[in-house]
């Protein structure tokens, strides 16, 4: 990589949503600050390998964009554009005017900025599809892989998401105090959604320019810095860290999935389990007497949720639903409840903060465990039964099965997946789950006819492969 | 009496007339509940019309009853 290179890359960093932001707040159309910012890297991509990097890559950036966006306004000044403009308060119109280095704004335009793309009255889709494009910087292309969407379709959605941006009278700005939390709440379930999009097992990788689960975490640590102490933001912090730090195990050199049991602890990252227990320790109650099992430095790390948890605690391991690990800790020799999770957090906490509260004491109690047969089950099986209280959700209820068979056996497991098949129709990992544990019951022709059941629902090939395994495997015992 | 004229596919109004930001700039709401687009209801007549200055759509939406179904557009 050529210093011209890896100076546009940072730049690109850097400077992307910066640069969208302030031009927004100057001009009011969002729709040329994203063209002009593009024009302005491509310029830079001509310019500085011949030229030599600017010492203010940033301002030389500004100026470009600035002078895009000018040209356009020109050459649309003949016929007056009479739609609204997107709505910027005059005290932001001169700060962005007057920024020279727009390193001297950092945030409050990045703010302001995810606070528009992430508005309730944008839809929820077209949402996650403008923080990814105006606020991560990733392209239409990119956008339309990592959703699931066909480009020329995702490109006549953002355009149409563009222009609601532009004209439909949301503002630019950071929500009145008085409704900070709920429009928080909207964000962090789009900075959730844009992480998860990262990882689809079976979709095969989507190359980026950036790894999606940092840039989400760094979002999250832009706003956790702007907006400190907010329960929902330090809490999907903590929960993204968890899920994060695996991200190196999670694929063998083939590119198959490794299921959590099987996965190296020594090449977790340490550091971000750390932090991310520390994030939790930061959200209950003082004196509340839990030990964070992380503070032990000795202990390799580990984190992600059992069987079936994909739309729960962990949704970078949904094929790991499958196979709960049979080795559960004794329950008698645990502690049955983190008492951590039983503090009540300080201040006003948003039920969805208290859910990925909730989702990241789980993957705490993974990613803290030294091995997969120290897991903590009667601990998680606990959490899960607080979550499962909060949502109701069916899926947190398939994931609490597998957490109390391993604390308590199979047959307890087997009795919370009742009436699960009519909640989650046409959903595999039931039968899958079942089947797990009916094996580990010794009921080995339930087992196998619970096998065949998921085996004609599921879709995804790699755990299409590993349910066979386990029938023809049955077979033989 | 006062009337109001309802201006349909880029019809021209007589002087003063307001014309109506697209669907697309269009927020529906219901019970509080926000949705983006025009409403979409089968059977819901149309029953009011009000015209407000404000300077975002926030306080536009702020400023409505708890409970109801609306549609605010930009209009100019």
């Amino acid at each position: 990589m050529t210093p011209a290179d890896s100076a546009l890359a940072d730049a690109w960093r850097d400077h992307w949503s910066r640069l969208i932001g302030l031009l927004i707040g100057q001009f009011a159309r969002p729709d040329l600050a994203e063209d002009a910012v593009s024009d302005a890297f491509e310029s830079a991509a001509r310019h500085w390998p011949v030229d030599g990097v600017p010492t203010n890559t940033g301002a030389w950036l500004l100026t470009a964009a600035r002078r895009r966006v000018l040209d356009r306004l020109r050459s649309e000044a003949v016929q007056r554009r009479k739609e609204p403009l997107m709505v910027v308060d005059d005290e932001m119109r001169a700060a962005a005017a007057a920024a020279v280095d727009p390193g001297a704004h950092v945030a409050d335009e990045q703010l302001r900025l995810i606070f528009a793309c992430c508005h309730p009255a944008i839809a929820p889709d077209d949402r996650v599809a403008l923080t990814l494009r105006f606020v991560v910087g990733l392209t239409t292309t990119e956008i339309g892989r990592l959703l699931l969407v066909q480009e020329s379709t995702m490109a006549a959605r953002l355009t149409r998401a563009k222009k609601r941006l532009a004209s439909s009278g949301i503002p630019f700005a950071t929500p009145a105090a008085a409704r900070l939390d709920e429009r928080l709440d909207v964000v962090a379930t789009v900075v959730y959604l844009a992480f998860t999009s990262g990882y689809h097992p079976g979709e095969g990788a989507v190359p980026l320019r950036v790894d999606l689960g940092d840039e989400a975490i760094r979002l999250l640590r832009v706003l956790d810095g702007l907006l400190p102490g907010r329960a929902v933001v330090r809490a999907l912090l903590a929960l993204l860290l968890l899920q994060h730090s695996r991200r190196d195990t999670r694929l063998d050199t083939a590119g198959a999935l490794v299921l959590l049991p099987d996965q190296d602890r020594s090449r977790w990252h340490r550091d971000e389990i750390a932090e991310g227990v520390a994030l939790l320790e930061s959200l209950a109650a003082r004196g509340a007497g839990w030990t964070a099992p992380a503070s032990d430095a000795a202990a390799p790390a580990g984190r992600s949720a059992p069987a079936g948890a994909t739309a729960t605690a962990d949704p970078t391991d949904s094929a790991d639903s499958s196979a709960p690990s049979g080795r559960g800790a004794d329950p008698a020799a645990r502690e049955p409840a983190s008492p951590l999770a039983d503090a009540p957090a300080p201040g006003h906490q948003t039920r969805l903060a208290t859910e990925y509260r909730l989702q990241a004491l789980i993957a705490a109690e993974h990613a803290t465990a030294p091995t997969s047969a120290d897991t903590r089950w009667p601990v998680i099986a606990n959490l899960y039964a607080q979550l499962e209280a909060l949502t109701g959700s069916p899926v947190v209820r398939l994931a609490r099965a597998v957490a109390v068979s391993e604390a308590s056996g199979p047959e307890a497991g087997l009795q919370l997946l009742e009436g699960l098949d009519d909640a989650l129709p046409r959903h595999h990992r039931v039968p899958a789950v079942r089947a797990e544990l009916l094996a580990r019951a010794g009921h080995r022709e339930a087992a196998a006819d619970a096998y065949r059941a998921a085996l004609s629902l599921v879709t995804n090939p790699t755990e299409r492969t590993y349910l066979q395994s386990r029938l023809t495997s049955l077979g033989r015992r | 009496m006062r009337f109001v004229v309802l201006a349909f596919d880029d019809a021209l109004l007589p002087a003063g007339g307001l014309t109506l930001g697209s669907v697309d700039t269009a927020t529906s709401v219901q019970d509080r509940t926000l949705r983006d687009g025009a409403f979409e209801g089968p059977t819901s007549a149309l029953t009011g019309i009000q015209v407000l200055d404000a300077p975002d759509l926030d306080v536009v939406l702020e400023s409505l009853p708890p409970t109801g179904t609306f549609e605010v557009r930009p209009a100019w």
